[in-house]
């Protein structure tokens, strides 16, 4: 259950590596159990793969596919903040932009394009966006749309629900808008009280514009019913077993979807989704750690797989700065040079982990990399004698005693990072004290407002493609803005920071303020970045179409297509 | 004997009634806050809306008053509805519990076919080769932790034979085939442990009423073993044998969670965990008054029997 | 897991002629087997630092390493010796068995007793409280526990006892009831015994029999429990190895690429269920006056 929302940046051209289809590289994690990974792991930022070769055959129609998710979604609400709801829900809908889904594109990176509107909006100026609606879109043949026309008003309805509706989680994202309106059938203005980059990116995620009837904002049919656009419709819901849907008929991108029918089985436990891989029961399954993925790869060798970065076990490690020990920045130093890195990597990434900063680089390639943080820079190097000299020239000769929180519902990478961490700090006299938290009190007042921990916190990975979250809501010192503010930053230096990157649309621009916040974060050592973790998304060799994603719902499902028809 | 049962019904009542309470306050003591929860994990809430969630939700009344009302639509037959997917609490149950049924079921009925033949044999068999390695069989059949056989058998499953239980549950009707597969070797799973344990009940029934003066005057008159065992003994062994059936019965429904966890079955055990984990508490209290209810009952069953058994016990209480 | 009361409301404690049938009991295979076995892991568990090759949460470099001469069960997925960490899993996994059936049956037995001998609203209050505590979900309990409390050893084990509490109540409840049916409790009331007299020389010897039975069915159930909480996240915290961590942890993940992770805590967790089941076998059999004389 990692926090992860994808809030997506316009790039005005593909940022990302090339991978060519027909590319196969080796793959050599863990290797015989004797150390780190031997070599073929390709230069950084370049994820393994095995994509098949590119087929000469044309798509057919017909066939099922079965993708696997963890756990039920608690509702079907596309104003619940789950990715289990994503995951599910959104093969329903159609947002107003979405996520181009590509072999050719790294799955980190992000590109948009249009979906509902029918091309990228107009921006007359920089608080106005004017999107233009595809004709004759229909909602699903199903209660209580009926198959009839998408209009204007029923957008106009779902974004200004999404940004103020009691029910709605993404009310915060989208706070910067000033109104938005029907213009006539098929056009839609918004606009924006101040400049806010990341609008558009978060529109078109996982959390994204999705589009419904407007006639079900009454009552609570949006918790059971997925009614939209998209390209398949609902049949049925198993909880805690599965969710089927079968292709809609008059989905406005004709052809499409290939699919006949799809089922999202619900496997919580990892080593019988793996086994209902390799037996064929599930044709696609995500975050395989990368050791069960070198298993996977030898025994189901017609299976494609692709890597994925920043994942489980990466994450980040929180501290308490309002009180002893760490309110002083050299014990935070000191703790990021006592962590081994290095010995993480190999120990749970297959020796494919990536330092990482607040702002993960596996994930967003654009930011700073540590070697260019200047001085700060070292604190990312192993070195327990260094943190020794700072420990106890903070008054902490003898190193001291501090609880070290986590919450076990990360899953087992995550306690084993944590677990493996305890010797590191040992070694410099950090005498760490475990304390397991179940999930609720976790998401409810640990990891949120307010706060409620002392010592460490061991924090996991989430993903957002704009840097804006990252820095938003773990640094702002206001506890109504900085909602992940574990670390209980209050930095004077920041704030004007953190407001000027939301606003600047110019990119590098942007980047250079980026930058400075990084700087800041290093030196102070607000956030301890680990390592950027990986995991493989697997799918069966006859899939075509399909590329992997790091958001959560599947944009790929109308495009794919079985290549045995 | 009538008044004794409906007296023993009213006590089954009170402890229902206390034990919604007892789960009410334990619910609301774990730390965390269900809005989260509702609204979602991984979003970024702010706190006025929290507020307003907990509000909309009737989280914000104090707790007597939450109590109440909901006992209130308890007498009026109304389960209430889930804070997370507000469907009625009766059906999330319904769609888990025909599961749940059926894994206790097969596994009861695994357990007694098994248990109490391995433990008559063994018992006829006393202080023989047979007998001990019954008992030892029955014993290893307690000792081993269900999850982690269950485990080992879709891993080499899959490795070994390329066959795993089907991941995707399907009703019985629907596909009998297909959803035999998924339940056998879960059933097998938790029938065997039970079946341990009921093996060597039966064996020490068994042995108790063979020794009993009736038993050994049937020998003498010449009756032939067989009739013995099954005319004397086995009839009067039963007794036990069923008290322990039935407490068996009441167990192994509360304790599938781990079961279904590893073999994929949508029941009772994973709602259970997830609505407690959520503070859901509608749904919580909606099955732990089912639990309750058919524990209490399967309680109710031994004492009553155990009334009939042994009148010392009920003598002046 | 549940034996009738009946059974155990008959037993009473051996008398000096049968140590002789004891130690000819005591001779039998299996339940020297089991002696040897519990001996064995408790002795591990008391000297983990001397018998353990390594620590219980060293890392080394040597990440999924199949047994070999320097690692017996091989290593997990942080190069941590299995081997260690099963000897020093023995002593929590041990530990919270030992505390929870040592919770669990005390204070059963003392609801047990009271409520059998004082009857009346007493007898109804802890009837209902026994019938409420086994209805309970255990994991409600162990999750109240955990968020309450905080995570752990002894929380662990304090939610397992609560959950074991009820069966002894139950059994102790059945002895007192059957004692105080015996014409000599009679007798010693119409002397003038009072209530200690009467509890202390004849209800407690009695009750201590079947408590000891179902004590030691228990232990296996509080053992497994153990790990059944880890699996579901609600068990020990980390830093500390025990079985149940170590079955339902990363070795339920890694299974394909490393099983020895797995099968040595499980068969470790097996024998010792094994061993105390037998030994209980050996303890109601010992104890129960109608098998005395027949052997």
């Amino acid at each position: 259950m990692s926090e992860r929302a994808l809030w997506q940046r316009r790039l005005g051209r593909r940022g990302a590596l090339a991978l060519g289809g027909a590319a196969a590289f080796a793959a050599a994690c863990g290797g015989g159990g004797t150390g780190p990974a031997a070599g073929g792991a390709g230069a950084p930022g370049t994820p393994q793969a095995r994509l098949g070769t590119p087929t000469t055959k044309q798509p057919k129609p017909g066939g099922s596919l079965t993708i696997r998710i963890t756990a039920d979604p608690p509702n079907w609400s596309p104003f619940t903040a789950s990715t289990y709801t994503a995951a599910t829900a959104n093969m329903a809908y159609n947002k107003l932009l979405k996520l181009k889904v590509s072999p050719e594109i790294d799955p980190a990176d992000v590109v948009l394009e249009p979906d509902l509107a029918e091309k990228m909006p107009e921006t007359p100026d920089e608080l106005t966006f004017i999107f233009t609606l595809r004709p004759n879109v229909k909602f699903h043949d199903v209660p209580p749309a009926n198959g009839r026309l998408m209009t204007a008003e029923d957008v106009k309805a779902a974004i200004d629900a999404y940004r103020s509706d009691s029910r709605s989680a993404f009310r915060a994202d989208y706070s910067s808008i000033d109104s938005v309106e029907a213009v006539d059938a098929r056009t839609v203005r918004v606009k924006l009280k101040e400049p806010y980059v990341p609008l558009l990116g978060i529109s078109a995620g996982q959390y994204g514009w999705r589009i419904f009837p407007k006639e079900m904002l009454e009552g609570d049919d949006l918790k059971t019913k997925a009614v939209g656009t998209g390209p398949f419709i609902l049949e049925s819901y198993a909880p805690s077993s599965k969710a089927t849907y079968r292709r809609n008929p008059n989905y406005f991108k004709s052809g499409l979807p290939y699919l006949d029918s799809l089922t999202v089985a619900i496997i919580p436990q990892d080593a019988s989704a793996l086994s209902a891989f390799q037996t064929g029961q599930v044709h696609v399954i995500t975050q395989v750690d990368c050791t069960n993925a070198q298993q996977l790869k030898n025994q189901k060798r017609d299976a494609r797989y692709q890597q994925t970065f920043d994942n489980h076990p990466g994450g980040y490690i929180a501290v308490d700065t309002s009180r002893p020990p760490f309110n002083d920045a050299r014990v935070r130093q000191a703790l990021s040079m006592a962590f081994n890195r290095k010995a993480e990597s190999d120990a749970l990434m297959c020796g494919e982990g990536r330092p990482d900063q607040l702002i993960p680089t596996g994930a967003f390639k654009k930011a700073l990399p540590i070697n260019q943080l200047g001085e700060a820079a070292k604190f990312w190097d192993y070195n327990p004698a260094e943190a020794k000299k700072l420990l106890a020239a903070a008054g902490y000769p003898e190193g001291f005693e501090v609880p070290l929180n986590y919450t076990p519902q990360y899953g087992q990478q995550h306690v084993s990072s944590a677990e493996r961490a305890i010797a590191d700090f040992a070694v410099v006299g950090i005498r760490v004290k475990p304390q397991a938290i179940q999930y609720n009190e976790w998401i409810s007042q640990v990891y949120r407002p307010p706060f409620n921990f002392t010592g460490i916190l061991w924090g996991p990975s989430r993903y957002y493609t704009d840097p804006d979250p990252y820095v938003w809501y773990w640094l702002h010192p206001d506890p109504k803005q900085g909602i992940s503010n574990q670390s209980r930053v209050n930095d004077p230096a920041l704030l004007p920071l953190l407001e000027k990157q939301r606003r600047t649309l110019d990119e590098a621009e942007r980047l250079k303020v980026i930058g400075e916040i990084q700087k800041i974060v290093a030196a102070q050592q607000y956030y301890i970045g680990r390592n950027t973790g990986n995991a493989y998304a697997f799918w069966e060799g006859w899939l075509e179409g399909w590329s992997a994603r790091l958001v959560y719902d599947f944009p790929q499902v109308e495009q794919a297509w079985d290549s045995r028809r | 004997m009538s008044t004794y049962v409906a007296r023993r019904l009213l006590l089954a009542l009170v402890s229902l009634f206390g034990l919604t309470l007892l789960v009410f306050v334990f619910l609301h003591a774990i730390p965390g806050d269900a809005a989260v929860l509702v609204l979602g994990d991984t979003g970024h809430i702010s706190q006025e809306q929290l507020a307003e969630t907990r509000r909309r939700l009737g989280l914000d009344d104090p707790l007597p008053v939450q109590y109440v009302r909901w006992l209130g639509g308890i007498l009026r037959g109304d389960l209430g509805t889930s804070l997370f997917t507000s469907r009625p609490v009766w059906h999330e149950i319904r769609d888990r519990i025909k599961v749940t049924f059926e894994l206790a079921l097969l596994a009861l009925t695994c357990s007694l076919l098994v248990g109490v033949t391995a433990g008559t044999f063994a018992a006829v068999r006393h202080g023989r080769a047979g007998d001990q390695s019954v008992r030892v069989l029955a014993i290893l059949g307690l000792a081993v932790p269900n999850f982690w056989l269950g485990t080992m058998v879709i891993v080499f499953g899959a490795r070994w034979f390329g066959w795993i239980p089907p991941v995707q549950y399907v009703e019985p009707w629907r596909s009998p085939g297909q959803n035999l597969q998924m339940f056998l070797v879960p059933a097998l799973v938790v029938g065997l442990a039970l079946a341990a344990s009921l093996s060597r009940m039966t064996r020490s029934a068994v042995l108790e009423v063979a020794r009993e003066d009736y038993v050994r005057t049937a020998h003498a008159k010449g009756l032939p073993g067989r009739a013995v065992l099954l005319r004397h003994t086995l009839r009067t062994a039963l007794i036990p044998i069923v008290t322990l059936f039935s407490i068996q019965a009441g167990a192994v429904i509360a304790g599938t969670v781990v079961v279904e966890n590893v073999f994929n079955l949508p029941g009772m055990g994973r709602l259970v965990l997830d609505s407690i984990s959520r503070k859901d508490f509608p749904l919580v209290q909606g099955i732990v008054l089912l639990y309750g209810g058919f524990i209490v009952l399967a309680n109710l069953t031994t004492d009553l029997l155990y009334g009939v058994i042994d009148p010392r016990i009920r003598v002046g209480r | 897991m549940a034996t009738t009361t009946l059974q155990h409301a008959a037993m009473t404690l051996p008398r000096r002629s049968s140590l002789r049938r004891l130690s000819r009991r005591l001779a039998r295979p299996a339940n020297t087997f089991a002696v040897l076995v519990l001996m064995l892991f408790v002795a591990a568990a008391l000297l983990a630092e001397l018998v353990a090759p390594y620590g219980s949460n060293q890392p080394t470099t040597a990440y999924f390493a199949a047994p070999s001469a320097a690692f017996p069960f091989g290593t997990d997925n942080l190069g941590r010796d299995v081997f260690s960490r099963v000897i020093y899993g023995a002593r929590a996994s041990l530990l919270v068995g030992a505390l929870a059936v040592g919770i669990g049956t005390l204070s059963g037995a003392v609801l047990g007793i009271t409520t059998g001998y004082f009857g009346g609203a007493a007898d109804f209050l802890g009837q209902r409280l026994v019938d409420i505590l086994m209805s309970l979900p255990g994991i409600l309990l162990a999750l109240v526990i955990a968020a309450g409390l905080g995570a752990s050893l002894f929380n662990v084990a304090l939610a397992i006892g609560i959950a074991i509490l009820p069966n002894s109540a139950r059994v102790a409840r059945g002895s007192t009831l059957s004692v105080l049916g015996m014409p000599f409790v009679e007798a010693a009331r119409a002397t003038g015994a009072g209530h200690g007299r009467i509890l202390l020389r004849h209800v407690l010897p009695n009750v201590t029999a079947p408590l000891l039975v179902i004590a030691s069915v228990q232990l296996g159930f509080a053992i497994i429990s153990e790990a059944s909480l880890s699996y579901l996240g609600l068990g020990i915290p980390l830093g500390t190895p025990s079985w149940g961590n170590m079955l339902s942890g990363s070795s339920l993940l890694f299974m394909q690429r490393a099983p020895w992770m797995g099968i040595a805590p499980g068969i470790a967790l097996t024998l010792v269920i094994l061993a105390v089941n037998l030994l209980g076998d050996f303890l109601r059999d010992l104890l129960d006056p109608r098998l005395r004389g027949r052997e």
